[in-house]
């Protein structure tokens, strides 16, 4: 037994009241013998009791008629709407399963939200190129296409030759 | 919704019930959350027996949390108004007190929260009625003399001021465990703590008092 374990032990201690109701165990046998563990317990008692000056005053004689009055009120009012009603289940309901329920679904909306999201990007990224890319393509495919009628007029010209006799 | 009447019957039983301190013992737990079953259940006269057994302690805490009389009592009654709102959809997962305390803190944390900005020293004129509580202050019996009354009067704003200046967690743990008597496991429920990080962070919180505190006591 040494200061730090009477330390971790002193709520304990501060319940137990007085040090004989300890019984004549280590920790007692401790605060006896060292001087700095006695004057801890002995000021901590001390804040106790003078903790038990500060006195909260009366409730007032009003009260329940206010209560009652407001319960009136409540019974009157509109009902809640559903925001209003879900606010308040979720900060002052009995039930305490309910909390991490709903922590776990807002985790899962915004993993899905955010693996849709991802997901969409990635595709329109993969099939839309780039508008160098397209001006580059059109390029290439009208050069095709002048090669194309060059090979066309070519193949016109021979055939024009080969219909003239020589004379 | 029907309305509410005090039956005579209650309120006899009900100033029984107020010398015993309700939050201990787990029968008292047991019939809380039974009566509470019965409010939800229609049997209105079951919000007032649960009124009148923790009108006082939730108004003390409240005192204690916001350090003015009139505040208090509005957001302790602000506390049973919800318990009311709240009792069809009520279960009994856990301990009645627990679930009143633990809407209490959040009512008290709200408020403490929206008038930060607001909040002034607290003043005591010792000839004028006490601005947060109507009375006159507390000079102590005559046998005390004048400087001894002094000295107490300014033990006790001390220890105020010095709770008030606390961690929220540590001022609430210190409140419920100091002046509420609730125990470990009760005071861990409302704060969702284990038994030992309540006792470890009361420790704390004694340990920074006993320092703040030491030339007062």
């Amino acid at each position: 037994m040494n200061c730090h374990n009477v330390e971790e032990g002193m709520m304990d201690l501060l319940e137990a009241g007085d040090l004989a109701s300890l019984g004549a165990g280590p920790m007692a046998e401790h605060i006896a013998g060292c001087p700095g563990c006695s004057a801890r317990l002995m000021q901590m008692r001390s804040l106790f009791a003078a903790m038990d000056d500060w006195k909260a005053p009366e409730v007032s004689p009003w009260f329940d008629s206010k209560m009652h009055a407001r319960l009136r009120e409540e019974a009157q009012r509109a009902p809640e709407g559903f925001f209003e009603r879900m606010r308040s289940r979720f900060l002052f309901n009995s039930a305490y399963t309910m909390k991490p329920l709903v922590a776990g679904a807002m985790a899962l909306v915004l993993v899905a939200g955010g693996g849709t999201v991802a997901y969409e990007q990635l595709h329109h990224t993969a099939t839309t190129p780039s508008v160098a890319v397209q001006d580059l393509q059109r390029f290439e495919n009208n050069m095709t296409a002048l090669q194309d009628m060059d090979q066309l007029d070519q193949a016109v010209d021979n055939a024009s030759d080969d219909a003239v006799p020589a004379s | 919704m029907a309305t509410l009447a005090l039956h005579p019957g209650i309120l006899a039983d009900a100033e029984i019930v107020e010398t015993q301190h309700p939050t201990n013992g787990a029968a008292a737990a047991t019939d809380d959350a039974a009566i509470m079953l019965r409010l939800k259940a229609g049997e209105l006269d079951c919000f007032d027996y649960l009124l009148n057994k923790y009108r006082r302690p939730i108004v003390h805490f409240m005192y204690r949390m916001v350090h003015n009389q009139a505040v208090a009592e509005e957001l302790a009654q602000e506390v049973f108004l919800r318990v009311y709102r709240s009792r069809e959809t009520y279960r009994a997962e856990a301990r009645f007190s627990t679930w009143l305390y633990r809407i209490a803190t959040n009512l008290a944390v709200n408020y403490a929260r929206d008038t930060k900005n607001e909040r002034t020293a607290p003043k005591l004129n010792l000839d004028e009625p006490d601005y947060e509580t109507g009375t006159t202050p507390d000079v102590a019996d005559q046998a005390m003399s004048a400087e001894a009354a002094m000295l107490r009067r300014e033990r006790m704003n001390a220890i105020r001021q010095h709770v008030e200046a606390l961690p929220e967690r540590q001022k609430m743990a210190v409140l419920m465990h100091k002046y509420e008597e609730m125990d470990y496991k009760q005071i861990g429920e409302v704060l969702k703590l284990s038994e030992s990080a309540t006792k470890s962070l009361l420790f704390r919180a004694y340990q920074t008092l006993r320092e703040k505190l030491k030339d007062f006591v």
